[in-house]
C-alpha cells in the first residue's frame, strides 16, 4: 500500500473518530445540565457535520460511515445511563475533536500544517483516555476501600466514552509514523 | 577530590549527576537562598570523589543569583575538575559557557551530552574538538548511561593541556597589564579578575574597591578597547568569546541537511496557536489536576483507614492507632499512651496521607517539565501572571492550590527566580484548597440552602481577586524584583524517561516526608497537648486549653460575628482545615443545632475567615522547608490572619449596618 | 528598527543591543550580538512574549526586552520572488559553505538576481547562472 493511500484511509477513519469524540463531548456537557433524549438527535447530526463537510461529494463509503456513526450514536443514546455528565471532561473531548478536525483537510493533502493539528489532537485524546482509564481504576479501588467493614452494593460501572476512544484512537496514528513523507506548504 | 558540574540549563546536568553519583547524594539549598544544591559522591578505583551540581547558567556574569553561585563556588572551592555538560544539539551557544569556564579553570572535561539528538543535526568530530581545546571531550547520552564510565575515567586520569582561547591582541595586551598588577597583589585567578575588571563586572569591581590604582587602570583600558572596536565593553567582550565559540563550532561540526519539519515545530504550531493554545493549556491542567487528586484518593483512603480505622453502622473498626493505644495502655499511664498514639502517631498518619498526592504531583510536574511543555505554559500565560509579578509558570502552583496547598507550595520550584518563588509561596495559601472548599460546601448547605452555589462562587471569585490584587501589590512593594529579565529558552519536546521521572518523584517526596513531616508531627503533638490538658477534661472541649484560649479571644470574635465554638473550630482547623466540620459537630451536637447557633451573616463572616486565615500546619511546614526562613513563615501567618480579620470584619459590620442576613 | 517591530516570520540581523545591567548581559550571553541573525517564530496568543530563533535554538522574549535589540530587517533568499534583484547581506555557515558560495559569486555586498524560485532555485550572479538547493537558500540573507 502506498503511504498516501494509507494516510487517506487514516484521515477518513479519523474523521469518524473525531465525529464520535465530538458527539461524546457535547453529550457529556449536556448530560451534566439536562438529561433528555430528544437532544440526542440534534447532537448526532451536529457530530456528523465534520464528515459531511469534509468532501463536496459523498461516495458510498462516506454514506456507510455516516450510517455507522448514526447507529453508534443511537446505541449509546440507549445506554444513556452509562455515561456520566462532566463539563470539563466534555470540553477536553470537544477540544481534541476540533483539533483533529482542523487538521483533516491538510493531512489528507500530505501537508505538515494539517499533520500538526492532527497529531496534537490525537495525542490529547490518547492522553485523556489513558488518564481517564487510570482514574476509573482508582475510583473502583477507592469504592471498595471505602466499603471495608460495610455491606455495600457492587460498583456501578460507568462506560466512559474515553474507554471506547482509547481502543479506537491508536489506529488513526498511521500518518504520525509516516511524517517524513509530508511536505511543507509552498511559501512556508 | 572535588568535581563540579557546570552547564546551561536543560542540558542533562542532573541526569549526568545522578548517573555519576547513583544513590549517594544529598539535596539541600545553597546557603541563604532557595536555589537547590545537589551534592553527591562517586568512587572510582577506590578514590572517593565529591560531586557538586552547580545551578544551570548561560554565562557567568554577576547579574543573576545562579550565575553568582556557580562562579563563586568555582573561585572559592576550587574544584579539581569541572565537567561542562554541553547540549551537543545546540553546540554554539553551549560552547559560550565553556569560554567563560576556561578563564576560571584549566582542568575542564567537556561532556557532549544529548549526542543522540545531535547526530541527527550535525556530524561532530569529537577528536578534533578535544585536540583543539586540549582537554578531554566525551560524547554522552545521559539518559541511557552511555559515556558515563568514560567520563568517570577522564575525571581522574584525563590529560589537561588546555589551549585557552585568546582575545584579539589589542585586548590581550591590556588584560596582561592588569593581570600583572593583580598578580603582584598575590591574588589567584588573576587573568579572570583582570578580564572582569575590564568588563565592568559589579562584583569584581566592588572586590577591588580599595585598589584605586587597579580600578583606574582597568577603566582606562576599558575605554581604550571601546574606542578601538567601537561599542560598549560588554557587547565587545561577549562578541569576542562568541566568535571563538562560533569558529570552534564550525571547525568541529558539519551540518547534515535534513529537510522537513521537526516534531517540536509541529507541536508548537498548535500548542502555541492563537485560538487553540489556551484551551489546550486548560485541558492539560484539568487532566493533570484530575489525575493527581483522583488517583491519590484510594492510596490516601487506605492509609487513613489503616491508621485511624473507621466508624461504621455497627460501631468502630479499630485502626493501627486504636490497637496500639490499647496495647500501650496496658503498661503505660493513660496520658502517655494517649499522647503517643493520638498525638504523635495521628500526626504521622496525617503526613503519610499527604505522600500519595505529593508523589503523583511530582510525577505529573516532571512529565510536564521534562517533556518541555512547562516552558510553553510560561510562554502562554506570561501576559496574565506578569501583572502579579510572576512569570508564566507561576500559574501552575496557583491552580494546584485549589487541590491542596502543600504540593502547590512545593511546585513553586518550577519558578527559577528567587523573588518570584517567595511571592508565589506568599500568594498560595490565599487560594482555597480542596479541604477548605469542602468546609464551604458543608456550611453553605446549612445556612444558604437556597443560593448555595452563589455563595460558593462568591467565595471562589473573591479569593481569585484577592490573589491577583495581593500579587499586584506585593510585586511592587515587598517582593519587588531586581527587574531580572525573563529570557527563556524553549527546549525541544522530548519523551520523558521513566528513570528521570521516578528519581525526581522520589527525591521530592522523600524530602517532604523527612523534613516537613517532622514539623507536622511536632505541631500535631502540641495541638494534642492543648486540646487534652488540663488532665481529665474531654478532648477539645471548652474546658481544655484550646477551649480556654477560645473563650479568651471570644470577645474579639464578637466583632467578626464568630462564636466561641467557631473559634475553637478555627483553632483546630489550623491542624487540617477539614477538621472544622468535625469540631463543629462535636461542640454543637447536630446539624440543626449548628443552624440556629449562627445567623447567615455570621456564617458568611465565618466562611470568609476560613477562606483567608492562616494556612494549615502542613502548608506552613512546607513553606518553611522551601524558604528556610521563620520570618517568612511568620509573614504568611500574619498575612492570612490579617486578611481574614479585615474581610470578616468588613462583611459583618456592613451586613449588620444594612441589616442583611441577621 | 527594533526587534519588537518585526512580525512573525520575518528575519532581522542584530545591529546593536541597548540597555544595561542584567537585561543587557542576559541578551548578550544568549548570543544576541551584533551580526547575529534572528527570526521571529511566533507570538503568544495573548500577544506578548514572542518566540525567536537565534543560532539554532528558540527563546522567548517579552516585548519590553525585545525593544532593547536594534535590528535590520533581512530576507532569506528562498522567500525572494523570482525576477527581483537583491543584495547579499549575510551568509550563515562555516568556512566551507562561504567558500562554496564565493565560487558562485555569492558574497556579502554582491548583487544577485533570482531567475526561478523553486525547485531548485536558479540565480544569476556576476559569474553566471547557478542552481542552488533550498537548504542553501535558507542560509543566504539578502536585502
Ligand atoms: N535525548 C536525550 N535526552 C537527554 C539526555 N540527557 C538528558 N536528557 C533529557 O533532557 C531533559 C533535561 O535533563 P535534566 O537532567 O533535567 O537537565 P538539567 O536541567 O540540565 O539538570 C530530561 O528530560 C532528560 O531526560 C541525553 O543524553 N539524550
Amino acid at each position: 500500500m502506498k503511504v498516501e493511500d494509507g494516510v487517506k484511509l487514516s484521515v477518513i477513519y479519523a474523521s469518524f473518530l473525531s465525529a464520535l469524540t465530538l458527539y461524546f463531548g457535547i453529550y457529556e456537557i449536556l448530560k451534566y445540565f439536562i438529561s433528555s433524549i430528544p437532544y440526542l438527535f440534534l447532537i448526532t447530526l451536529t457530530a456528523l457535520y465534520p464528515l459531511l463537510s469534509l468532501r463536496k461529494k459523498l461516495n458510498s463509503l462516506d454514506i456507510f460511515l455516516i450510517i455507522l456513526a448514526f447507529l453508534g450514536a443511537l446505541g449509546i443514546a440507549i445506554s444513556d445511563t452509562y455515561i456520566p455528565g462532566d463539563v470539563m471532561g466534555g470540553f477536553v473531548l470537544i477540544l481534541s475533536s476540533s483539533l483533529i478536525f482542523a487538521g483533516l483537510k491538510d493531512t489528507y493533502s500530505m501537508l505538515y500544517s494539517g499533520l500538526s493539528f492532527y497529531i496534537v489532537g490525537l495525542f490529547l485524546l490518547l492522553g485523556d483516555a489513558v488518564i481517564e482509564v487510570t482514574i476509573i481504576l482508582a475510583e473502583v479501588t477507592d469504592y471498595y476501600i471505602n466499603c471495608i467493614g460495610e455491606s455495600c452494593a457492587g460498583y456501578v460501572f460507568l462506560l466512559r466514552p474515553e474507554i471506547i476512544l482509547l481502543i479506537l484512537t491508536p489506529f488513526a496514528l498511521y500518518p504520525f509514523f509516516k511524517r517524513t513523507h509530508f511536505r511543507r506548504r509552498e511559501n512556508d | 577530590m572535588l568535581v563540579a558540574i557546570a552547564g546551561n540549563p536543560n542540558t542533562g546536568k542532573s541526569t549526568i549527576f545522578n548517573e555519576l553519583t547513583g544513590a549517594h547524594q544529598h539535596i539541600g539549598n545553597w546557603p541563604g537562598v532557595t536555589v537547590e544544591k545537589k551534592e553527591g559522591e562517586m568512587s572510582f578505583e577506590g578514590e572517593r570523589i565529591r560531586v557538586v551540581d552547580l545551578p544551570g547558567t548561560y554565562s557567568l556574569t554577576a547579574y543573576s543569583l545562579e550565575e553568582r553561585i556557580a562562579r563563586n563556588f568555582i573561585i572559592e572551592e576550587k574544584p579539581d575538575v569541572i565537567i561542562d555538560v554541553i547540549d551537543s544539539s545546540n553546540l554554539e551557544r553551549n560552547l559560550y559557557l565553556l569560554t567563560e569556564l576556561m578563564e576560571l579553570s584549566d582542568r575542564i572535561v567537556v561532556a557532549l551530552n544529548m549526542f543522540d539528538e545531535a547526530k541527527r543535526k550535525y556530524k561532530i568530530d569529537v577528536n578534533k574538538m578535544s585536540q583543539l581545546l586540549g582537554i578531554p571531550v566525551i560524547p554522552t547520552v545521559a539518559t541511557r548511561g552511555f559515556g558515563i564510565s568514560d567520563l568517570q575515567k577522564v575525571i581522574v586520569k584525563g590529560e589537561f593541556k588546555i589551549k585557552k582561547f585568546e582575545y584579539p591582541s589589542d585586548v590581550e595586551e591590556r588584560i596582561k597589564k592588569i593581570e600583572n598588577e593583580i598578580e603582584e597583589m598575590g591574588l589567584k585567578n588573576a587573568r579572570w579578575h583582570a578580564i572582569k575588571l575590564i568588563e565592568n563586572d559589579v562584583d569584581v569591581i566592588s572586590k577591588f574597591r580599595n585598589e584605586k590604582k587597579i580600578l583606574h587602570l582597568a577603566e582606562h583600558m576599558r575605554h581604550e578597547i571601546e574606542d578601538i572596536y567601537g561599542g560598549d565593553i560588554e557587547t565587545l567582550m561577549t562578541s569576542f568569546r562568541y566568535s571563538f565559540a562560533h569558529g570552534l563550532f564550525h571547525e568541529v561540526a558539519e551540518r547534515i541537511n535534513v529537510g522537513g519539519v521537526t516534531i517540536t515545530d509541529m507541536i508548537d504550531y498548535v500548542v502555541a496557536h492563537k485560538i487553540f493554545g489556551i484551551p489546550i493549556f486548560l485541558a492539560v491542567m484539568y487532566l493533570a489536576f484530575n489525575f493527581v487528586f483522583l488517583v491519590a484518593a484510594p492510596f490516601q483512603d487506605i492509609i487513613d483507614f489503616a491508621f485511624n480505622g473507621k466508624d461504621v453502622a455497627g460501631g468502630h473498626i479499630n485502626g493501627l492507632i486504636d490497637i496500639s493505644y490499647m496495647w500501650m495502655s496496658s503498661f503505660l499511664p493513660q496520658w502517655a499512651s494517649s499522647l503517643i498514639n493520638y498525638g504523635i502517631l495521628r500526626g504521622l498518619a496525617a503526613v503519610l496521607t499527604f505522600t500519595p498526592i505529593i508523589m503523583l504531583l511530582f510525577l505529573v510536574l516532571s512529565i510536564l517539565e521534562d517533556s518541555g511543555y512547562l516552558a510553553r505554559v510560561a510562554f502562554l500565560m506570561d501576559r496574565i501572571t506578569r501583572k502579579m509579578g510572576l512569570e508564566g509558570r507561576g500559574i501552575i502552583p496557583l491552580m494546584l492550590g485549589f487541590g491542596c496547598n502543600v504540593p502547590a507550595v512545593m511546585a513553586t520550584r518550577a519558578l527559577k527566580n528567587e523573588k518570584e518563588r517567595k511571592l508565589s509561596m506568599a500568594l498560595n495559601p490565599l487560594v482555597p484548597c480542596g479541604a477548605r472548599i469542602q468546609v464551604f460546601a458543608f456550611i453553605t448547605s446549612i445556612f444558604f440552602t437556597n443560593n448555595q452555589a452563589l455563595v460558593l462562587w462568591s467565595l471562589l471569585i473573591l479569593s481569585m481577586i484577592v490573589v491577583f490584587v495581593m500579587g499586584f501589590i506585593y510585586s511592587r512593594t515587598i517582593f519587588k524584583g531586581e527587574g531580572e529579565p525573563f529570557v527563556m529558552e524553549l527546549p525541544p519536546y522530548r519523551v520523558p524517561t521513566l528513570k528521570g521521572i521516578t528519581v525526581h518523584m522520589w527525591e521530592k517526596s522523600e524530602g517532604f516526608l523527612r523534613k516537613a513531616g517532622t514539623i507536622i508531627v511536632g505541631a500535631a503533638t502540641i495541638i494534642w497537648f492543648l486540646a487534652a490538658l488540663p488532665w481529665g477534661v474531654k478532648y477539645g472541649s471548652p474546658q481544655s486549653y484550646i477551649g480556654q484560649i477560645a473563650f479568651l479571644i471570644a470577645p474579639a470574635g464578637k466583632y467578626l460575628g464568630l462564636t466561641p465554638q467557631a473559634i475553637i473550630a478555627l483553632i483546630f482547623g489550623f491542624f487540617a482545615k477539614e477538621v472544622v466540620i468535625d469540631v463543629l459537630f462535636v461542640l454543637y451536637g447536630t446539624k440543626g443545632a449548628i443552624a440556629i447557633a449562627m445567623t447567615p451573616l455570621q456564617a458568611y463572616s465565618f466562611l470568609l475567615f476560613i477562606l483567608f486565615y492562616t494556612p494549615c500546619v502542613a502548608t506552613l511546614a512546607t513553606i518553611y522547608e522551601e524558604a528556610k526562613s521563620l520570618k517568612f513563615v511568620t509573614f504568611v501567618v500574619l498575612e492570612g490572619l490579617l486578611l481574614a480579620i479585615v474581610f470578616s470584619f468588613a462583611a459583618y459590620t456592613i451586613g449588620l449596618a444594612l441589616g442583611v442576613g441577621t | 528598527m527594533k526587534l519588537s517591530d518585526l512580525k512573525a516570520g520575518e528575519t532581522g540581523v542584530v545591529k546593536n543591543v541597548l540597555g544595561s545591567g542584567a537585561i543587557h548581559t542576559r541578551l548578550l550571553s544568549m548570543g544576541i550580538l551584533p551580526g547575529a541573525v534572528i527570526r521571529v517564530v511566533r507570538t503568544s496568543p495573548l500577544g506578548d512574549p514572542v518566540i525567536y530563533e537565534i543560532r539554532g535554538f528558540f527563546i522567548s522574549l517579552r516585548k519590553k526586552e525585545a525593544e532593547y535589540v536594534e535590528v535590520d530587517k533581512i530576507v532569506p533568499l528562498h522567500l525572494v520572488p523570482p525576477g527581483s534583484d537583491v543584495h547579499v547581506v549575510l551568509v550563515d555557515g562555516g568556512v566551507g559553505f562561504i567558500r562554496n558560495l564565493n565560487s558562485m559569486g555569492i558574497s556579502i555586498g554582491k548583487k544577485i538576481k533570482v531567475v526561478e524560485r523553486c525547485c531548485p532555485m536558479r540565480i544569476r550572479t556576476d559569474l553566471g547562472e547557478f542552481t542552488i538547493g533550498m537548504g542553501m537558500a535558507y542560509r543566504i540573507y539578502v536585502r
